[in-house]
């Protein structure tokens, strides 16, 4: 039972894979050698997406985007510990969970490219869609769950938000709900250290994230995000606990963003490189290849028909969302219950003058 | 192809160019870093969309691109791939949506006339009030309909038939009240719609203090000397038909030392500082109708004598409201004399877009202290109201005390 041995009070934190790829002792099997090669390869994919993105927000080709790579490894390994039952509420940066659970790459082209429509297919996946406004989906999360507990369904929910959102009064009032209703939520915490150029030391003067869950009567524990063998260990618990009616679990996954915060910001100017480099040495996915080498599972050629197949992939998703053209009618459309008079205008002219060009 | 400067980080105008990465005729692979911007968020490295050569790089190093411009084009050999129309697509919703800007600009003006803005509240209250809102012309911004609009036009107006363009439902108009509506008023008062000149000098004043940092700097000048000049020029003046004023001394000081002070007798437009090389002096005229300021063009180059006429000329014709548009326009430094009714330091407000304005306070005899005894001399008290984003204080202390000393010694 790691929930249990793993206490935030005093700092512990589970590993299983160390930065190395070596396995710690007494957890073979937790994963299968299939279950590790499927979440390297979407790890990869996503990896593969999230450079892609970035250099396509540079070429005006998206509006905006989130970069994901170095937390990969919590998003993938905390949805494999799901099933396909249980709901997920997103923040922004699980890419690789989404793709583990079903959501098209091509859908989340159009998502960041402004068409809505790249969330039309997540609640069939049993997604909500992207949160960005910060902390607000954890009320949402808690909501869900409580519907399944009343519902007397078998299913949970996760949701995930970063340590950010832990300062946000959303948090807090989700996690007391929980605590008090007990509902199946694993509340799943992407501690990657920064909250755009706010660090985590200056975020709250609690030891660990984790601890938060003490105060809400239930356990949190403290995971090394960049291990998949800890995050699907942990998480799997937390299902089963919720599971059995034993309430909510938080779990703080402790990882890095790699990159910049958004598109819009310049991590140079709030972090140190030396820090960057270190975070590197734990970079997760190497951390996975590492052990599949070890073990005679990868090799470079592999690793070039993955690449290979990974970058068509995108390259079809990028393609497929460029050529779909969409009028975002929702702007106008959902404002009030009838479109208003003013509103009309606005939305015959935007059709006049982009004449359905926009991305 | 032509690569257009994105915009890179949710709204940013341009970027600097820190460095090219490859040169005109290199060949590039897709998403090959092609130079290294830096927007007033980030240094960022733009890639290139497709692989091909470089044809043509637009902009050099250090040089300021903005978005929607072309930055590179990129020779991606024979048929254009299916990407290119996609390609920029940033730079043309940029200018698209500066137009939606514009377009929205004109609408809201025609909206103002035929549809009405007003909360909520405001419509609750009209309702009460039994006022029809598609009758009221709102004070608000975009021409809303505030909740003062709605009592001052509720005052003394028979309730109208509601217009086919009304909000609300007709039934509403008919079940409010009834009766004459409650004011709110503590006593008698008189309502009188704020327009014209005094409408136009309550824009000008609010937009000068929220646009400008003011601060005041005092000084007294002992003009005993310039009164004795004036004196033995008068007669002068009067067999030209002028009369020559202290206020005519004082803007032929203040015209001769601007040209050694040109941040009183600048603007800020934009990012830019404007120091201007024409000194068109204002003067505040006290009107019936409110305060008006014409300029005197080229006060610089302008005699003493003709200085003193034109204040003549244009004091009079603003308060028979004969001044030219053009007259009160382009001026760049202005002269209040509220002394000439009493008064001793004021802290006038600066004339938009100027940088400074000079009271004048009264002009009286007091005793002071001159070399080591009591003297009786006539002082003038000056107060210099200029905008700290521009000017300092120390440069304004400077000028004050130029002035002092130009007016202590005259040399006219």
């Amino acid at each position: 039972m790691v929930i249990e041995n793993y206490d935030p009070l005093k700092g512990q934190m589970l590993q299983v894979l160390d930065a190395e790829g070596n396995l710690a002792q007494g957890f073979d099997g937790v994963l299968k050698n299939d279950d590790v090669l499927k979440l390297y390869q979407v790890m990869t994919l996503s990896r593969m997406t999230d450079k892609k993105a970035l250099a396509m927000q540079r070429q005006g080709r998206l509006i905006t985007y989130i970069p994901q790579s170095g937390q990969e490894a919590a998003a993938a390994a905390s949805v494999y510990a799901l099933t396909f039952e249980d709901w997920i509420v997103p923040a922004f940066r699980e890419m690789a969970g989404w793709l583990l659970r079903g959501a098209k790459l091509k859908d989340v082209f159009l998502y960041l490219r402004g068409n809505e429509q790249g969330s039309k297919n997540m609640p069939k996946l049993r997604m909500t869609p992207l949160c960005v406004p910060i902390g607000s989906q954890i009320p949402h999360g808690v909501g869900i769950s409580w519907a399944q507990k009343l519902k007397g369904e078998n299913s949970i929910t996760i949701v995930y938000f970063g340590d950010g959102a832990t300062s946000e009064g959303e948090f807090h009032e989700a996690m007391n709900f929980g605590g008090v209703f007990k509902t199946p939520t694993i509340f799943f915490c992407m501690n990657n250290q920064w909250a755009i150029s706010l660090p985590r030391s200056l975020q709250t003067s609690s030891k660990t994230l984790a601890q938060k869950a003490v105060a809400y009567g239930f356990p949190g524990v403290l995971v090394d995000g960049n291990d998949i063998f800890a995050v699907y260990l942990a998480t799997k618990e937390a299902a089963e606990r919720a599971r059995q009616g034993k309430g909510p679990t938080m779990i703080e996954a402790y990882t890095y963003r790699q990159g910049p915060h958004t598109t819009a910001d310049d991590p140079r100017k709030y972090r140190s490189t030396e820090e960057e480099e270190k975070w590197l040495c734990k970079d997760p996915v190497s951390r996975v290849r590492k052990f599949l080498e070890k073990r005679d599972l990868w090799d470079d050629k592999k690793q070039a028909a993955l690449e290979a197949e990974c970058d068509k992939i995108i390259e079809e998703a990028v393609a497929e969302a460029e050529k779909t053209s969409y009028i975002p009618e929702d702007i106008f459309k959902y404002h009030y219950a009838e479109m208003p008079q003013e509103l009309q205008e606005q939305f015959e002219y935007f059709k006049s003058t982009l004449g359905g060009q926009h991305g | 192809m032509d690569f257009k400067f994105p915009d890179l980080g949710e709204g940013i105008a341009e970027g600097k160019i820190v460095k090219w990465l490859v040169k005109e005729g290199d060949a590039v692979k897709k998403d090959q870093p092609v130079c290294q911007v830096e927007t007033d968020k980030a240094v960022v490295d733009i890639p290139s969309p497709q692989a091909g050569k470089i044809a043509k790089l637009f902009f050099k190093e250090d040089e300021t691109v903005h978005v929607g411009k072309v930055l590179f084009t990129l020779d991606t050999g024979d048929s254009p791939p299916p990407v290119d129309t996609n390609q920029g697509i940033v730079g043309q919703t940029s200018a698209a949506a500066q137009e939606i800007n514009f377009r929205r600009g004109s609408q809201q003006t025609a909206a103002i006339s035929s549809q009405v803005k007003a909360m909520p509240a405001v419509r609750k209250l009209a309702r009460d009030l039994n006022v029809d809102l598609s009758r009221v012309k709102g004070s608000g911004p975009d021409g809303r309909i505030t909740e003062d609009d709605v009592r001052a036009s509720s005052k003394g107006t028979a309730p109208v038939p509601s217009s086919p363009r009304s909000e609300f439902p007709k039934e509403s108009v008919q079940q409010a009240t009834g009766g004459q509506p409650a004011q709110k008023s503590y006593g008698p008062e008189d309502r009188v719609p704020l327009k014209g000149v005094r409408a136009a000098i309550a824009r000008n004043l609010m937009r000068s203090l929220q646009n400008s940092a003011q601060a005041t700097h005092c000084d007294r000048a002992d003009v005993t000397q310039l009164t004795l000049l004036r004196e033995a020029q008068k007669k002068e003046a009067e067999s030209q038909g002028i009369k020559l004023t202290v206020l005519a001394y004082v803007i032929k000081a203040v015209a001769g030392l601007l040209k050694s002070h040109p941040a009183l007798n600048a603007s800020i437009d934009g990012d830019n500082l404007v120091y201007k090389k024409y000194y068109n002096l204002g003067v505040a005229i006290d009107t019936d109708a409110g305060l008006l300021v014409p300029n005197i063009k080229g006060a610089d180059e302008k005699s003493l004598f003709d200085i003193a006429k034109e204040i003549k000329d244009l004091a009079d014709r603003a308060r028979d409201r004969k001044l030219k548009p053009e007259e009160m326009q382009h001026g760049t430094f202005t002269l209040t004399n509220v002394g000439s009714i009493g008064g001793t330091y004021v802290t006038p407000i600066i004339n938009p877009p100027e940088s400074a304005i000079l009271g004048l306070g009264r002009m009286q005899q007091e005793p002071v202290v001159k070399d080591g005894k009591i003297a009786i001399v006539t002082i003038l008290y000056l107060s210099l109201s200029y905008d700290h984003r521009i000017v300092d204080g120390g440069p304004a202390a400077r000028f004050m005390t130029e002035l002092v000393q130009a007016l202590e010694h005259p040399k006219f």
